[in-house]
């Protein structure tokens, strides 16, 4: 007796490049169609065990999350950065701005203090 | 309850050094100069008990010189004013208050009560057509501060927004208002 064994993953690839990564990795003869983790094939000899072939998908989804999940947080922590370091660029340009104006208006800086990624001045009217 | 305008945790133009000021909501006196018109009115807008308000300030007791009071009109909510001020001299920070009221208007008992903890009164209804804008200074304890009604503190938060303090021009008040629009 022949067959053909078609097993489909559940989960939906969003990342093709961290599948194939994962696929190279466990080196499996599973392949990727239509974002989904895929094991087809014909079995001539009746040789090919179903649930193993379903165990095998389980562990490459499972190996694939791990590293998407990761891919997600790095995206994230990107992202942290990027903002923070725009806040830092609008507090900074915020901060010459307002020193040049008080300064063009009779004030010097009395005090200034950083902290918590904020800044105090304490401008003094020169008299 | 506290009714509260405002609060600064750390703040340089309100008194001696390094304070906490609290901005209470409410005040009868209107006067014509008053640039806090909205902390004029009684309707209830942060409200606050005593402890809550002590356990902040002792929080940052060590970065503070003292604690200012101010409004509104801080002689109007003086019951539990002088029961938070009792509790903020224990922990050893000198109070300052800015009120409208002249010293012979603070004849209450709950006046004197508040009076007594008092390290600095800057007192008078406030009148830009006076010198020194009719603001008058009464030291309690030691005469450690130069009243000035000129400085300006701006922060500037983590995200960028701008809060102003002290005595700002128009003028100033309008830049700022640019520099925020711009950037």
């Amino acid at each position: 007796m022949s067959r053909i064994i078609n097993i489909k993953g559940d989960i939906l690839i969003q990342n093709i490049q961290i599948a194939q990564d994962t696929l190279d990795e466990l080196d499996l003869d599973i392949k990727i169609e239509n974002n989904h983790f895929i094991f087809n094939q014909y079995d001539a000899w009746d040789m090919i065990n179903s649930k193993d072939k379903e165990s095998e998908i389980k562990k490459v989804e499972e190996l694939y999350q791990e590293k998407f999940s990761i891919y997600l947080e790095q995206l994230e922590q990107e992202e942290q950065i990027r903002i923070a370091k725009e806040k830092e660029a609008i507090r900074e340009t915020k901060y010459q701005q307002i020193v040049q104006n008080a300064k063009k208006q009779g004030y010097k800086v009395k005090k200034e203090k950083r902290e918590d990624n904020s800044i105090k001045l304490v401008l003094q009217r020169r008299f | 309850m506290f009714n509260i305008y405002n609060i600064e945790e750390k703040n340089y133009v309100n008194g001696d050094g390094c304070r906490y000021v609290l901005w209470l909501q409410g005040c009868s006196l209107g006067c014509s100069g008053c640039w806090n018109k909205d902390s004029w009115s009684n309707k209830p807008n942060i409200l606050k008990s005593v402890d809550d308000i002590f356990d902040q300030i002792e929080t940052l007791k060590d970065k503070l010189d003292g604690v200012t009071f101010t409004g509104g009109e801080p002689f109007e909510q003086s019951d539990k004013l002088s029961i938070l001020a009792k509790k903020i001299k224990k922990i050893g920070l000198n109070i300052h208050i800015f009120t409208g009221f002249e010293l012979d208007e603070l004849i209450l008992e709950e006046h004197q009560e508040l009076l007594k903890y008092t390290d600095t009164l800057v007192y008078g209804r406030f009148d830009t057509d006076k010198e020194n804008n009719n603001q008058k200074v009464k030291y309690f304890t030691k005469e450690n501060w130069k009243f000035n009604n000129s400085d300006i503190q701006v922060d500037i938060d983590s995200d960028g927004n701008l809060n102003l303090t002290g005595y700002p021009s128009d003028e100033f008040i309008k830049n700022m208002e640019e520099i925020n629009a711009r950037v």
